[in-house]
């Protein structure tokens, strides 16, 4: 039994030491990875926030996981097909390809350009690339190396809302239901020509909005008022009249609006 | 295995028994914190700037000293400090100057903007961690010209433009007068033909105050404290006008939050409250067009809310106007010139339109308006109330005071009284007709004044008081008589009532009527009168204080001490 006892002792002095050994970091020898680092699977563009533009190019950021290099590398870029893409590359967007990351970088922006077409005012066009191993690269994070570009010129914003409803825009006393005519009424009057830009979107809720969005109303008001008298003249339709065919060919009138 | 049970698992089982039982040593004992009291060291302080144990004053750029002593019911040496400066209202955000000190007594430099804040001292004794808090009232002044007073604007030939500040409230107290003030800050004038002056005084609770400039084609806004440039009229619009023309400003009275302008007779507005000084830039929203080809310069507000009442000059009919929403009330009707309101339904119909008669028709009034000013006072008690309002025909050769009730929704088209015919005659209102300078006192806020001055264009040197009445033969049944006369050859530039805009108006509110002279003709140079008035409206005849030394005055108005 003493012996047992001794044993006992014996295992449980050297189970701690044998517990032990010392921890040898582990050399990283995959190849360099590649993946693309905008913040969602997707990027949503639309020309209605740059009226003026015909066409527009996109920077796609990707990000190496790796080291840089003392040389540049290539980058694989394919385009992916499926039910949801509608995007022609030649008509709706052009790769610039070939596509690199330049020597001492681990980033870089793969420039796209994409078109407005006639068929935006209609549909909005998506199109979706993948990254692929090559030479240079494996596929980096697997989530994130496929992305989804989203391009569209006269589509509702989700922040329109409607007449009854709780969001700024499409409020009764403020723009209204919203139509392709009247958005694209609002985006020329509300259009910048110094920065080249345009109020494409509006607050989410009608309650307290900043108080910006009244004056951007008034601008528009404004602007239907001069350009179209007739929207507002009794009867209707004294002078420059602008109708929606959207709409019944109703005047366009907002703030409050008629429709 | 008995053995080994016994040797071994019993002895650690009985060890952790008695490890995890152990007599608890704790304290209930309840005993009472260290309560603190603190106080200000009255007698070790500049009694200047250490007003009383709960009031501070001190200048801008100032060092700020205050001693505090601390009792204790249970003394501890191991305290901790800290000193605060807030906003004295709650819903605006900490100053930038915000923890002023840790130690006992206060020692440092106050580079606010002036105004009026809270300083807090807090007391934590460390080994309770509980703390105690004392509250002073901090006033952060200004130089004596950036606080109260009359801003005098003055046209210095080729130099430019230039300001005064006479420091004085309303004449009863001789205040002193600093000359120059807005080129010792700019280090330049103000541009040549600068032509109006504005000090705006948004809601109180805000504290904050706007003074700005017209010139031709542009403006400038300065520092209420001490006239430094802050912005030019470039930026104080979400789209600059293509045309420029500055006519007036004015901000809601009581309430302060809607800012209006009319530039080139178009009305925009912007909106200052505790919300949208936070989502900065505020600026002037876009003009609001319609039927309206050009408002007069003059706001008819109701008393504490975004509804004013406006003058179309060219249909020659009243608007009303609610700029929270941009619409115009009655909100049933389009936006028809000469048809904003329901048709006139005064009791007795058309015979209170004619010449005979007493009423008039907000949709039609066909003169021209040549000046209007609230009548009654604007504390936010009565929000509705009267202006009156100086109409012309276009051949100017007639006159007429029609009495205009504001208000928000409702405002009824059917006064059937409140026109008066002033008939420019020696026997009634004389030289009415070519008068282009008035002013309207307002006693009460239950009534209108029934008063008001005007200087006769072919009697420059005389203020003559004009009591509206229907005593008499109709139509020409008001008369004046003259207030008061300086000496022949004087030019009155302007005049305007004593109105504060303080919440709790003093006691002189709307008693006090400035007048502004040339007197270069006899050799006197320019001055400005201060003239007491009685509760009907008279002009004391031996003035309260005069002014002199100044130059060619444009403008003048008073500008109330800040955050009051």
């Amino acid at each position: 039994m003493k012996k047992e006892i001794i044993y006992i002792i014996i295992f449980a002095t050297v189970l701690p030491f044998a517990a032990c050994k010392e921890d040898v970091p582990t050399i990283f020898a995959e190849p360099d990875g590649i993946y693309f680092s905008a913040p969602a699977d997707s990027i949503t563009y639309t020309f209605a926030k740059y009226p003026t533009r015909l066409s527009d190019t996109l920077r796609i950021p990707v990000t190496v996981l790796g080291k840089p290099t003392d040389k540049d590398r290539t980058i694989s870029l394919e385009k992916l097909s499926g039910l949801d893409i509608n995007g022609t590359e030649g008509v709706h967007y052009k790769l610039l390809q070939p596509y690199t990351i330049p020597a001492g970088k681990v980033s870089t922006m793969l420039p796209v350009v994409i078109y407005k077409t006639g068929d935006m005012d209609s549909l909005s066009f998506n199109f979706k690339f993948q990254l692929k191993a090559n030479e240079n690269f494996i596929s980096g994070i697997s989530a994130k190396t496929s992305l989804k570009i989203k391009v569209g010129y006269l589509q509702k914003p989700p922040t329109w809302g409607d007449l009854t409803g709780l969001q700024w825009a499409g409020y009764s006393t403020n723009m209204g239901t919203w139509t392709k005519t009247k958005y694209k009424v609002v985006l020329d009057a509300l259009y910048d020509p110094v920065s080249d830009t345009t109020v494409s979107e509006f607050p989410f809720s009608r309650f307290g909005p900043p108080v910006v969005y009244t004056q951007y109303l008034q601008l528009v008001k404004n602007y239907i008022r001069t350009k179209y008298p007739g929207n507002y003249s009794i009867p209707r339709g004294i002078g420059a009249t602008l109708r929606d065919p959207d709409n019944k060919d109703s005047v366009i009138q907002v703030g409050p609006s008629n429709y | 295995m008995k053995k080994v049970f016994s040797y071994i698992m019993l002895p650690v089982l009985i060890v952790l028994a008695f490890y995890s039982c152990s007599k608890d040593l704790g304290n209930y004992d309840y005993t009472d914190a260290n309560v603190i009291t603190i106080t200000t060291d009255m007698a070790n302080v500049d009694p200047a700037v250490v007003i009383n144990n709960d009031s501070l004053v001190v200048k801008q750029n100032d060092s700020l000293k205050v001693n505090i002593l601390i009792s204790q019911t249970k003394p501890s040496n191991d305290l901790a400090y800290e000193w605060m400066i807030i906003q004295n209202s709650a819903t605006i955000g900490n100053p930038a100057q915000y923890i002023v000190g840790i130690t006992a007594q206060l020692r440092t430099k106050i580079i606010l903007s002036p105004n009026l804040y809270k300083l807090v001292v807090k007391v934590t004794d460390k080994t309770t961690g509980v703390s105690f808090y004392k509250f002073y009232s901090l006033n952060v002044d200004t130089s004596p010209w950036g606080g109260e007073g009359w801003v005098v604007l003055q046209d210095q030939a080729a130099q430019g433009c230039d300001i005064s500040v006479i420091t004085t409230r309303d004449g009863v107290a001789r205040g002193n007068i600093y000359s120059n003030v807005y080129s010792l800050a700019n280090g330049n004038k103000l541009p040549t033909g600068t032509y109006k002056m504005n000090v705006l005084n948004y809601n109180n609770t805000l504290r904050i105050q706007k003074v700005s400039f017209f010139y031709p084609n542009g403006g400038t806004q300065v520092r209420s404290t001490d006239y430094l440039d802050s912005s030019c009229s470039n930026g104080w619009f979400v789209n600059l006008p293509s045309v420029v023309n500055f006519e007036s400003t004015s901000v809601g009275p009581v309430n302060g939050s809607y800012e209006t302008m009319i530039n080139n007779g178009q009305l925009q507005y912007q909106i200052v409250n505790t919300n949208t000084i936070k989502t900065p830039p505020v600026v002037f929203g876009a003009p609001l067009i319609g039927t309206w080809p050009s408002l007069s310069p003059y706001f008819m507000f109701n008393s504490n809310s975004s509804y004013c009442t406006f003058f179309d000059e060219v249909n020659r009919c009243f608007l009303h106007i609610n700029m929270a929403n941009n619409t115009l009330i009655p909100t049933n009707l389009p936006d028809v010139a000469n048809q904003h309101w329901p048709a006139y339904s005064g009791a007795g119909g058309a015979t209170n339109l004619t010449a005979t008669g007493k009423g008039f028709d907000l949709n039609n009034i066909g003169r021209n308006l040549i000046y209007s000013e609230n009548a009654q006072l604007m504390d936010g008690a009565i929000s509705a109330p009267g202006y009156y309002c100086i109409f012309r025909n276009s051949a100017n050769d007639s006159t007429f005071l029609y009495q205009f009730t504001s208000g928000s929704t409702g405002i009824a088209n059917n006064a059937i009284s409140g026109r008066y015919f002033l008939k420019d005659a020696a026997t009634n209102v004389t030289g009415i007709n070519t008068a282009s300078i008035f002013a309207v006192p307002a006693f009460t806020a239950s009534s209108v004044s029934n008063a008001f001055y005007y200087v006769p264009g072919n009697s420059t040197n005389s203020i003559y008081v004009c009591n509206p009445s229907y005593t008499g033969t109709m139509p020409a049944t008001t008369t004046s008589h003259l207030g008061y006369s300086f000496p022949a050859g004087t030019i009155i530039k302007t005049m305007k009532v004593f109105k504060s805009g303080y919440t709790t108006p003093p006691s002189t509110e709307s008693r006090v009527l400035v007048v502004a002279t040339d007197e270069t003709a006899n050799g006197a140079g320019h001055k400005v009168y201060f003239f007491s008035l009685t509760a009907t409206g008279e002009i004391n005849t031996t003035p309260a204080n005069v002014y002199t030394g100044f130059d060619k005055i444009v403008d003048i108005a008073f500008k109330k001490g800040l955050g009051f």
